[in-house]
């Protein structure tokens, strides 16, 4: 068991259903590998980018687990399958994973999510506006650095 | 005298995430990562943007992670 992390990008135009309907069709080919889940996020529609698949909207979901080898395989060969999944990238964030402290993470972060059931509602345009605000931070950064490097030369 | 030229206005850089400890380079913040990608896109080197080699290291794998999930552009698309 090693310890991955999964990010996705489903197809923009799927109703909610499909959407979740995805979602669950991976979680379940991921428990029939063996894998333990630790946290599955999504954070829904999305810009991207770039375009990708002439689509520039997506919607992300992260999935974070234990698994085996194998398993993981098994999750890319179904997303190079799927047209409905545009992007997909497994990362591995440990050599070893820890089932019972994992589980606990768990319990703790769903204790949380019970508690504060208000909380996690943001929409996608919240996204894109601060989106934009970067943009402009980042062009002074730049500028200034750039105005830096002259001063090196 | 031995010629260790000081720059007029040299600044000496420190790398942000040594200092900061609670900065974190993660592919999945694409707000932490722009700052060091030029508006075009390009990675800023090291020697401008003043990282420690370990941490330059990180900031490149996260960037390219970035761009593949499509969190970052590869480059600015458009009139630029």
């Amino acid at each position: 068991m090693r310890h991955y992390e999964t990010i996705f990008i489903v197809h923009p135009e799927l109703s909610e259903e499909d959407t979740a309907a995805c979602v669950e069709k991976f979680r379940g080919i991921l428990e029939n590998g063996g894998a333990f889940m630790v946290k599955e996020d999504h954070w829904g529609r999305r810009r991207l980018a770039y375009v990708v698949k002439k689509q520039s909207k997506g919607y992300f979901v992260l999935f974070e687990y234990g698994a085996s080898g194998a398993a993981v395989a098994e999750l890319e060969r179904n997303f190079k399958i799927d047209e409905q999944v545009i992007r997909y990238l497994t990362v591995k964030i440990a050599d070893s994973f820890d089932e019972e402290a994992m589980a606990q993470r768990k319990a703790e972060a769903e204790a949380k999510k019970a508690a504060g059931v208000t909380a996690p509602a943001e929409p996608d345009e919240v996204d894109e506006d601060s989106d934009n605000d970067d943009n402009d931070d980042d062009d002074d950064d730049v500028r200034d650095r750039r105005r830096r490097d002259d001063d090196e030369d | 005298m031995i010629t260790l030229k000081r720059r007029k206005y040299g600044r000496r850089k420190v790398c942000r995430f040594c200092a900061d400890s609670s900065l974190t380079i993660d592919y999945k913040e694409p707000r932490t990562l722009r700052y060091y990608t030029t508006e075009r896109g390009k990675i800023i080197p090291r020697r401008i943007s003043g990282c420690c080699a370990k941490h330059q290291r990180e900031l490149t794998l996260a960037i390219k992670r970035a761009r593949h999930i499509a969190l970052l552009a590869f480059s600015a698309q458009g009139s630029n």
